[in-house]
């Protein structure tokens, strides 16, 4: 599963961040907003495929709303 | 090329995007159960409450043609407070958008294929909507127009072939516990879905003439509204409001008890095909209003390119924000209308209101707003 | 390289040029003062007329030598003017030019004591002649076809647009080849930007020869890599006439029956020209059945996976049974069977297309009997996937133009929805609809009115309306000059 993710990741990779970091004379700031973002969503990916639970903002909003509506 | 340079879309494709898009998830999930067998009243009272929500919509957008939401902001309040603005919204249609497919997931895991894994439908619908934003609101709004004429016909079908099951007495008796239920009820169905239309203002700054985000929203609204409606009416009569409350899915079960001679049967494929269509525009509004909305944060030229991490993070959003079906249904009806209110009503109020101060000032020093 | 003054230097130097190509010939003639030749004719063997360079050219010159003594100061000229009867004939100065001119099949007269040269076209190759088109028979409709000469293709459709307005625009590609193109519009219907776009592309073209208007047809698409057709092309002159007179644009090809038009619309696909022969409700019908072939082709084996494998409660509990007794001791899995089998009927199709046809007998007997019947009873695939296969495989068929976009259509959708279902097949439609309408053929929406509720957008689409209501050409496409009965201003009325 992990490979998996990883070989998924890679193709994406190569496919639209490798363009990107050629021209990314030109538009630094697409590249790095779209590094972040890659980076963010392989860690969470990696994550979820080892099985590790992540907590879900959901139960924070719950909690932020019931603090403002009580 | 003899392309236009900027993508536009004629009113009609707007207006049937927006329609598709009420009719999203909702055809599937149900809106106003609190009310019972009252949820009819409850939707028709939200369409009519939506109609002055979308009109304060179509007002903000249409003090400034050409421009969407994101832009709106930052030229009203200024760099910094417009770009945190900006980021609460991109978040809104994201986390929307994630919902969607929650629900499509699931629905696909309940209702037909419990041995697949969510995640796969999910990823391929995601990647599906991910292929819209890159190929552009314009080939959306094609498509949409297209695909309507499938939608509507199912509808129509299912409709007709579901005449003889219906038992107009399940719908009485009218208003048994009051109004109050079906007050609850329309505020319910106000934030689901009507007034999730506020994402189209995210996207909606390619239509044709000042006047095409009031129609094309009040239109939108009353024609899927009347779709949502039919639903809320077959769904009741057909199954009783009382067998509805305990299910999650009322639509796909009303739809599998038609039997027609023994030889049409199993239509609830239909519902499946249904929601996999209004689900996918859904998405793809929604992921295109994110992705826009993040372009417009850090001034980015072009939302296609960071389209694939925000699709990703979606899916991901979309896998980990239940835990599990039940979760889902009680959020979506207990928490979602706190949610989503501020950004559906109030914060679109204060924008207008500041909106309104601020092509006044302009209009008395002489300068009209639309010059900015 | 200028032409030299003198008639030998002229002959070396081109002799040069086609050094060790023996099917040119020199036939030199007349006499000057030094008693040296007067008089070259060149050209290659079998690309020009014979008779008409003797009749024309030599006879002329010879009977008129004797008479003049004096010659007049612009010789050439008057030789061209006076001397030669040839319809099409003009002077060169550069030896590029002639060269250029004997290798298009063209005759070169060279002239002693002048600067110039005289190129007399007298094409005199051998052309098939019309016949009945091979690809697109009709049982009612015109029974003429293009052949590959580009001038009797252009004369086929002249002769059915006799109007002015019909506009022709050559020019030649290749830089070996040198084919000449040819781009047919009829002004004042057809779209200037369209015009335009389509020039800028053709000179964007760089290519060393173009053997048929398949390479045009695929090197002005807007988008490369679509499996879909985005141009148009046929061998009959009626149905470019028509495309013509709806707005679009023909280009003819020299050297190929084929001719292509544009901008070309999904919709067109599934339209033939009987359509437009036939009663109209006889035309909506087949029309109608197209439609279905399509969806036949693309989603029968997809749908049967999907049910045999995930739904199978869909499937009425007799067919289900019968099935399952099918698919008794069948080693392998459907969506393998339904693999295989679709693989067999791609290797018939083409192996059909590829054989000579005296022996194409045999291939059908093969077909049919050793990998259908056979393979059944030696239960090495089951029964009902051999009609699957069978039902798609002829279902595509109906819809020639799209061949290339089925095959990969259908085994995308089959292996989809050997994944997840009747799902994966749902996401390959959505998917299918979002690449055709992203889309473009010349700025024009593949998708054109699809989705339109508007009866003239319609007419023409999943019917064919009958004459008397197509009072409009299609959107977009023939704005210029909407009105189907309306006359024509012109020059094109005001641009």
């Amino acid at each position: 599963m992990i490979l998996l993710t990883i070989a998924a990741f890679m193709i994406i990779a190569i496919l639209e961040l490798v363009p990107l970091y050629k021209e990314r004379g030109k538009e630094k700031r697409t590249y790095l907003v779209y590094l972040t973002l890659f980076l963010f969503s392989f860690g969470l990916a990696v994550l979820l495929s080892l099985g590790i639970r992540i907590p879900s903002p959901a139960k924070a909003i719950e909690v932020f709303i019931d603090a403002i509506v009580k | 090329m003899v392309e236009v340079s900027k993508e536009t879309i004629n009113d009609k494709q707007a207006l049937i995007m927006v329609t598709i898009f009420i009719m999203g998830s909702t055809l599937i999930m149900g809106v106003g159960g609190v009310a019972k067998q009252d949820m009819w009243l409850a939707i028709i009272a939200a369409i009519a409450s939506a109609i002055p929500v979308v009109l304060m919509y179509a007002r903000i957008l249409s003090t400034y043609p050409g421009k969407d939401l994101y832009d709106i902001l930052q030229i009203v309040f200024g760099k910094v407070v417009g770009k945190i603005v900006c980021i609460l919204y991109a978040w809104f249609a994201f986390h929307l958008g994630a919902l969607v497919l929650r629900n499509y997931g699931e629905f696909i895991k309940t209702a037909a294929l419990p041995e697949t894994p969510m995640l796969v439908s999910m990823l391929f619908l995601g990647g599906l909507a991910l292929w819209a934003v890159k190929a552009g609101i314009e080939v959306i709004g094609r498509w949409s127009e297209f695909f309507i004429f499938i939608l509507i016909g199912f509808i129509l079908i299912i409709g007709f072939l579901s005449i003889p099951l219906m038992k107009p007495q399940n719908l009485l008796p009218v208003l048994y516990e009051g109004v109050v239920p079906v007050l609850h009820g329309t505020l319910a169905a106000l934030s689901f879905p009507f007034a999730e239309t506020v994402v189209f203002t995210l996207v909606f700054s390619s239509l044709q003439t000042r006047e095409s985000p009031n129609k094309v929203l009040v239109y939108g609204i009353l024609l899927g509204g009347l779709i949502v409606v039919y639903a809320a009416l077959r769904n009741v009569m057909v199954l009783g409001a009382n067998y509805i409350s305990m299910l999650y899915f009322p639509s796909y079960h009303a739809v599998s008890r038609i039997n027609v001679g023994n030889f049409l049967q199993r239509l609830e494929i239909s519902v499946v095909v249904v929601f996999t269509i209004a689900g996918f525009v859904k998405i793809s509004v929604c992921l295109l209003a994110a992705c826009t909305g993040i372009a417009k944060v850090f001034s980015l030229e072009n939302h296609r390119q960071i389209a694939t991490p925000i699709a990703l993070l979606m899916v991901t959003l979309a896998y980990i924000v239940y835990k599990n079906i039940m979760e889902m249904m009680e959020w979506a009806f207990k928490y979602w209308s706190s949610y989503a209110l501020p950004f559906q009503v109030f914060l679109p109020a204060i924008i207008l209101l500041a909106v309104e101060i601020k092509s006044r000032r302009q209009k008395t020093s002489g300068k009209p707003p639309a010059k900015q | 390289m200028k032409i030299d003054f003198k008639l030998q230097q002229n002959i070396a130097a081109i002799k040069n040029i086609f050094l060790s190509d023996q099917s040119l010939v020199y036939r030199e003639f007349g006499k000057t003062a030094e008693a040296g030749k007067a008089f070259c004719v060149i050209y290659i063997d079998g690309m020009v007329d014979k008779n008409y360079i003797n009749d024309n050219v030599i006879s002329p010159i010879m009977s008129m030598l004797p008479r003049s003594g004096q010659r007049p100061t612009d010789f050439a000229g008057y030789i061209m003017n006076e001397v030669i009867t040839s319809i099409r004939i003009h002077a060169a100065s550069e030896i590029d030019a002639l060269t250029q001119a004997l290798a298009g099949g063209n005759a070169v007269l060279l002239i002693d004591d002048t600067f110039e040269a005289l190129i007399i076209q007298a094409h005199g190759w051998e052309n098939r002649s019309i016949t009945e088109p091979t690809t697109e028979k009709t049982v009612r409709g015109p029974k003429e076809s293009f052949n590959e000469s580009l001038i009797t293709n252009l004369a086929l459709i002249r002769k059915r647009l006799r109007t002015p307005q019909l506009k022709c625009k050559f020019r030649t590609i290749g830089t070996l080849t040198r084919t000449n193109v040819c781009i047919c519009y009829i002004e004042g219907v057809a779209s200037h930007d369209i015009l335009r776009e389509l020039e800028v592309r053709l000179n964007q073209i760089e290519i060393d020869g173009i053997l048929d208007s398949g390479y045009l047809e695929e090197m002005v698409k807007d988008s490369p890599f679509t499996p879909f057709p985005l141009a148009g092309a046929t061998e009959r002159p009626d149905i470019a006439c028509a495309k013509l007179l709806e707005g679009r644009f023909v280009l003819l090809c020299d050297g190929t029956p084929f001719c292509v038009s544009l901008p070309y619309l999904f919709m067109e696909t599934f339209q033939a020209d009987e359509d437009y022969y036939f009663n109209y409700t006889f035309a909506s019908v087949n029309r109608f059945i197209r439609w279905i072939g399509f969806f036949l082709t693309t989603s029968v084996p997809a749908i049967y996976v999907a049910l045999t494998t995930f739904h199978q409660e869909m499937i009425p509990t007799q067919l289900l049974l019968s099935i399952s007794a099918s698919r008794q001791g069948v080693p392998f899995p459907t969506i393998v069977e339904a693999l295989l089998m679709l693989f067999v009927f791609e290797v018939l199709r083409e192996a059909g297309v590829r054989i000579p046809t005296v022996i194409g007998q045999a291939i059908s007997i093969v077909g049919a009997l050793v990998i259908g019947q056979a393979a059944v009873e030696a239960k090495l695939v089951s029964a009902p996937i051999i009609i699957v296969a069978g039902l798609a495989g002829i279902t595509g068929f109906l819809v020639p133009r799209l061949d290339g976009a089925i095959i990969i259509l259908r085994f995308t959708f089959l292996i989809l929805s050997a994944f997840i279902g009747l799902y994966g097949y749902l996401f390959g439609v959505v998917g299918l609809f979002l690449h055709i309408a992203s889309l473009r053929s010349f700025g024009i929406p593949y998708m054109l009115n699809t989705g339109s509720l508007k009866f003239q957008d319609q007419k023409d689409m999943l019917i064919r309306a009958p004459w008397q209501t197509m009072t409009q050409r299609p959107q977009l496409i023939g704005k210029k000059n909407m009105k189907r009965k309306a006359d024509i201003e012109p020059n094109g009325g005001k641009q």
